[in-house]
């Protein structure tokens, strides 16, 4: 099995997880939406497969490159 | 065999001996290489060396050159060695009627190895391109350095590198990796124009699994390491991805549809049956009211564009930025728009590095640009800092600044600071800048403008956020607007976004004898090039 991360692109605060452990999620499907330079963002699934860890909750402050949850392929 | 006739001053053969010779010899090398190799693959579904030229050039037809082309070294049993056009088949036939240089290795004959005269050939299909002012492609699939040749194969990538980089700017090249190139030799299809990789048989690298394992302790699988993810998603090295071979063939023709044969070729205009002037007005519709939501910067592009056709370059890399090919009105233009939907639009050091690549490509090929332009700005903080983004976002200002082909921005909404240059502006080269009402052009957003401007106004007042509020909205009003910008005449039209296709045509009308040279711009002098940053 391979590993695939959602990573933020950018430092920025979470609004939303779209996604819990365990989900199967298709390529493309929304994962996180968090707000940096001043705009929403929404980060979508870079691979199908199963959510092995989510990392982040809303509220919370990350950084460019944190990785905000795992998906297994 | 056939006998040798003596006459008093040497020996000869008939005619017909010599001919059925020349039949031999062809249709052995026709073979090609490994029967079990041909049959491998061809149980495996794939095509050969040779399916694959017949594939890109119209019906299948071709001038080979170069087929009795052989190695000279005879160390570990190389003079033994049978291998049918030393590996590597050079060609050129036509592509949609125009033609085209092309070279396709033949992993059955030793695996396609590089030696010496396997790049001595594919050196001088390049040359031979250039000279003759056509484009060319290379179909990789070598198992790579033909070490029994040692420095005579080192060498020739020498060549074959000088050569490519010689022909840069001059000739379109194509990569397409339809087989393994791992090592050196990999920079060969990087330092091309474009590379456009099929999933489960392409592979590139600069060193395989074996390699890194023995060297570096790194255990990865050929996938993972140099397969289309690995270029298409993480690197930024291709960009195009096909399904297999038969579609990285069929993607590079159509690449090849939108660009001139040469530099001094305008690229080929096609009939369009889209309306020059046709009015679209659900593109009123599509931005949202609040400037914080995103909205799909390819829904603008598509609705523009001839007949909604879009062909995407790095479509799986540095999302925050979309380049690309469309017609307009059957002119090739090269597309740079911002996504909103993807990092907030902002232009990043992967976005900077594929924008300016591609507006350099166009300017070269005398390919128009368009911009559609709603970016936050470069991006901020220690990390992007750190890794150089004031050299890395200077790329854009180069490129642009550097461009002579008609350049038009359509400012869809926001529009600052060091990014309203970096997505193309009249003052760093723009010949036409629209507006959308929705366009927020100024030198920073208002909140950040307030907290600075009344930084201690703000600090002393009895009730902080309200007069922060009162300065956003005040600044807000003054300045994020796009009327501002064409008060003073750095924007030209604030237009409807219905309208935006039509006064794109009327620009590339207006533009088409845009000629900047030495002779015509005094601050065209001559040099050898620009130092941009790399």
């Amino acid at each position: 099995m391979a590993q695939e991360t959602v990573t933020a692109p950018l430092a920025g605060k979470v609004i939303k997880v779209h996604v819990k452990t365990g989900d199967r999620v298709n390529e493309g499907d929304e994962v996180c939406t968090m707000e940096s330079m001043k705009m929403e963002n929404t980060l979508y699934a870079p691979v199908s497969g199963t959510v092995t860890e989510v990392k982040v909750a809303p509220g919370q402050f990350i950084q460019a490159g944190d990785v905000i949850a795992v998906i297994e392929y | 065999m056939t006998d040798w006739l003596e006459y008093p001053g040497g020996v000869y053969k008939k005619k017909e001996d010599l001919y059925r010779e020349l039949k031999e010899r062809r249709d052995r090398i026709l073979q090609m290489g490994d029967p079990q190799v041909l049959e491998r693959r061809r149980k495996a579904g794939q095509l050969n060396a040779r399916e694959r030229l017949e594939l890109l050039f119209d019906n299948g037809e071709y001038l080979e050159i170069g087929m009795h082309v052989k190695h000279r070294t005879t160390h570990f049993s190389m003079d033994k060695a049978q291998i049918p056009a030393e590996g590597v088949i050079t060609a050129f036939g036509k592509v949609n009627g125009r033609w085209v240089a092309a070279f396709s290795e033949d992993f059955s004959a030793m695996a396609g190895t590089f030696g010496e005269y396997h790049g001595k050939k594919e050196a001088y299909a390049i040359q031979f391109a250039m000279e003759k002012g056509i484009p060319f492609i290379g179909m990789n699939d070598s198992g790579g350095a033909r070490l029994q040749e040692g420095m005579d194969t080192l060498e020739a990538y020498g060549w074959l590198f000088r050569t490519q980089t010689q022909a840069s700017g001059v000739i379109p090249q194509i990569a397409l990796l339809l087989g393994p190139c791992l090592g050196g030799q990999a920079y060969h299809p990087v330092m091309q124009d474009f590379v456009i990789q099929a999933k489960n048989v392409g592979f590139m690298g600069i060193a395989g699994p074996a390699f890194v394992k023995t060297q570096i302790g790194e255990e990865i699988t050929l996938e993972e390491l140099s397969g289309w993810r690995a270029h298409a998603v993480k690197s930024g090295q291709t960009h195009v991805v096909a399904e297999d071979e038969k579609d990285a063939i069929a993607k590079a023709k159509e690449l090849l549809s939108f660009l001139p044969s040469n530099n001094r070729e305008r690229p080929p205009r096609l009939k369009t049956e889209d309306p020059p002037d046709r009015i679209i007005p659900e593109l009123d519709d599509l931005l949202p009211d609040e400037p914080f939501k995103p909205f799909d910067m390819r829904k603008v592009i598509t609705a523009i564009v001839d007949d909604g056709y879009f062909f995407e370059i790095l479509g799986l890399y540095a999302n925050n930025l979309i380049t690309g090919f469309a017609r307009f009105n059957g002119r090739t233009v090269g597309i740079v728009a911002n996504q909103p939907m993807e990092a907030a639009g902002v232009l990043d050091i992967n976005a900077a590095d594929k924008g300016a690549r591609f507006i350099r490509f166009c300017d070269l090929f005398n390919i128009p640009l368009v911009t559609l332009v709603d970016c936050p700005g470069y991006i901020i903080g220690s990390r992007a800092d750190w890794a150089g983004i004031l050299r890395h976002g200077a790329k854009l200002l180069y490129a642009w600044s550097d461009a002579t082909v008609p350049l038009i921005s359509i400012i869809v909404r926001k529009s600052y600071a060091g990014a309203h240059y970096g997505m193309l502006d009249k003052s760093i080269g723009a010949d036409f800048v629209f507006a959308w009402p929705t366009a927020r052009i100024t030198i920073v957003g208002a909140d950040t403008a307030a907290s600075v401007i009344f930084a201690r106004e703000i600090r002393e007042s009895p009730n902080p956020e309200e007069a922060r509020r009162k300065r956003i909205r005040e600044y807000s009003e003054t300045y994020e607007n796009p009327y501002v910008a064409a008060e003073r005449g750095y924007t030209d039209d604030v237009i409807m976004p219905r309208d935006t296709r039509k006064y794109i045509n009327r620009a590339l009308d207006l533009l088409e004898n845009k000629f900047v040279t030495p002779g015509t711009c005094p601050w065209k002098v001559w040099r050898k090039y620009s130092n941009i940053n790399l």
